[in-house]
């Protein structure tokens, strides 16, 4: 069920579009409650302080051996 | 002896008896071959069966040995290999209707370094669609099913490689892992699998979930079985600049030497928390086999453990749709519900927070590196929250029981086994009606639990033996489900 906090269809239809989908009518439903349960869950990434910690390299190497 | 016995060897005790010459790679490959037609049909572990090529490349490997050129404890050794991984001339269809006509023209890294060392792959394992989903339920090829309760769920997402490893179809398989892809079926199956470190293992070949997150690695019966499978999949790869250039130590060596002064690490929160009491139970219980074995166990706090689900979901998320965006935005109805369901997802992701989420994984290794693994040398938990499911109780609903644990090691990339540590009775949980009818009291009503030991990264070499040193003191491992035994005896 969408949640009271979702976005409008049109800015889930944009959002989905933005990464090359085009959803029909009842799967846009479903997609806007991800995107308010998306938000929810990774605000606590968007609230850390990373400081000048980089992002991981592209194949992120773990750290060198014992 | 019998070939319905040889189908029940494990991979060490069958590689033994090839040296020995008193098992020839082709009785071992016909024994598994008659295992596969005996019970695939209940446990629907393989896609494609190679039978034809299987026997030629058994016939190959027995002529060398028999001209004293043998190259290795896999010569002659039947693998499987998940439907993930390109297979020259063979079908590779990653689970999936998109791919049902796949054939590669060359093998990936992983199977190409399994037939140097003389294994002989005798086929392709069913698996999750796109290996995007911990159940193994698949609309495409059907569910692969538990050997041990054939109602139940396998775990995916390498779902035959586990049912295969369990009903004594082949003695290993090959898994990939990109949030316990290896580890659920592992445990959910009653066999050990390990994910190697991010790196140890070429991925070149295999179709990707999320290139952050995915690794390949063995999965077998016993932690020996997983350390020769691991010893010719291990190294660089020069085709693959993801794969690491870390030297590769001598596993099987590795595994001698015992548990003693070894600081195992139970964590106090997050791994332990609301799990199955009969799961619980189990795991703590081998943990003090390991306390009695010699290990010194240690509580431990993990930093940043909270967080890192939600790390992992926004790295996976929208790097699976990454690779799949053209396919999905083409062909949305050739995929199964729950995987467009979960790929779809990956739009609701923005790029600040993959960003962030890469950020958040720089620091997680960091403090656990500095914080956690200078005070243990190994972390033990339970693999799954629960054990297995039946098929019919959805995807969604049990997927975070299935995942919780083991998702986090894959942010981290460290190296993590999953072996048998007891069974739970299926019928002791309240949420599952007892089925009292005469078919229903005919099944098994139990089913493995599997205990994690998750090491420093590149440092296969401690959870091995840590794996191994439990295996030599327990039976766990040596369990079978009655089908396999079933037909063991026929």
């Amino acid at each position: 069920m969408p949640s009271t906090n979702a976005p409008t269809p049109e800015t889930a239809r944009t959002i989905a579009a933005g990464a090359g989908l085009e959803l029909p009518e009842d799967r846009l439903q479903i997609f806007a409650a991800a995107l308010s349960r998306s938000v929810e869950q990774t605000s606590v990434l968007l609230s850390m302080d990373y400081g000048r910690t980089e992002p991981a390299g592209r194949f992120a190497a773990p750290p060198a051996s014992r | 002896m019998s070939g319905m016995d040889a189908a029940s060897l494990s991979l060490a005790d069958a590689s033994r008896l090839i040296a020995k010459r008193e098992l020839s790679p082709v009785e071992l490959t016909e024994a598994c071959l008659a295992r596969i037609e005996a019970v695939d049909g209940t446990t629907n572990a393989f896609i494609t069966v190679a039978g034809d090529e299987a026997l030629a490349a058994a016939k190959a490997a027995q002529e060398s040995i028999a001209r004293h050129e043998s190259i290795g404890p896999l010569h002659g050794i039947p693998i499987g290999a998940k439907d993930l991984f390109d297979t020259a001339g063979l079908r590779t269809t990653s689970g999936s209707k998109i791919l049902a006509d796949n054939v590669p023209d060359s093998d990936s890294g992983a199977v190409e370094r399994l037939r140097t060392a003389g294994a002989v792959i005798i086929g392709k394992l069913n698996l999750h669609e796109f290996a995007f989903g911990a159940t193994g339920v698949n609309p495409h090829y059907g569910s692969a099913r538990n050997p041990w309760d054939t109602e139940r769920i396998t775990g995916g997402s390498s779902s035959g490689s586990g049912a295969a490893v369990a009903a004594g179809e082949c003695p290993g398989a090959l898994g990939t892992d990109t949030g316990g892809s290896i580890r659920i079926p592992a445990s959910l199956c009653g066999i050990t699998g390990l994910k190697p470190t991010f790196g140890r293992v070429s991925r070149r070949g295999v179709l990707p979930l999320s290139w952050a997150l995915d690794h390949v690695g063995p999965m077998a019966r016993t932690a020996e079985d997983c350390a020769l499978m691991l010893q010719a999949l291990a190294g660089a790869d020069p085709l693959d600049a993801s794969c690491s250039t870390e030297a590769v130590p001598d596993y099987a060596a590795a595994l001698q030497g015992g548990v003693k002064g070894l600081r195992i690490g139970v964590p106090t929160e997050f791994f332990f928390h609301e799990l199955d009491p009969e799961v619980e139970a189990a795991v703590r219980k081998a943990v003090e086999t390991l306390r009695d074995l010699g290990a010194e166990i240690r509580e431990v706090s993990l930093p940043l453990i909270a967080e890192a689900p939600a790390a992992v979901g926004a790295i996976m998320l929208p790097e699976a749709l990454a690779f799949h965006q053209r396919w999905l935005a083409e062909r949305p109805d050739d995929y199964g519900e729950d995987v467009r369901f979960r790929l779809e997802n990956g739009a609701t992701f923005t790029a600040v927070q993959y960003v962030q989420a890469q950020r958040f994984r720089e620091m997680i290794v960091a403090r656990w590196r500095d914080e956690v693994f200078d005070k243990v040398d190994l972390l033990a938990t339970p693999t799954t929250m629960r054990a297995a499911p039946t098929i019919d109780e959805g995807d969604l609903r049990i997927t975070f029981a299935l995942i919780r644990n083991t998702n986090p090691l894959n942010l981290l990339g460290m190296p993590a086994i999953s072996l048998p540590c007891g069974f739970v009775s299926f019928s002791a949980h309240p949420e599952e009606p007892r089925d009292s009818s005469e078919e229903g009291n005919a099944r098994r009503l139990e089913g493995p639990i599997g205990l994690q030991l998750a090491g420093r990264w590149w440092d296969e070499e401690t959870v091995l033996r840590t794996a191994h040193t439990y295996q030599q003191a327990t039976d766990w491992h040596e369990r079978r489900p009655e089908l396999a035994a079933a037909q063991a005896s026929a």
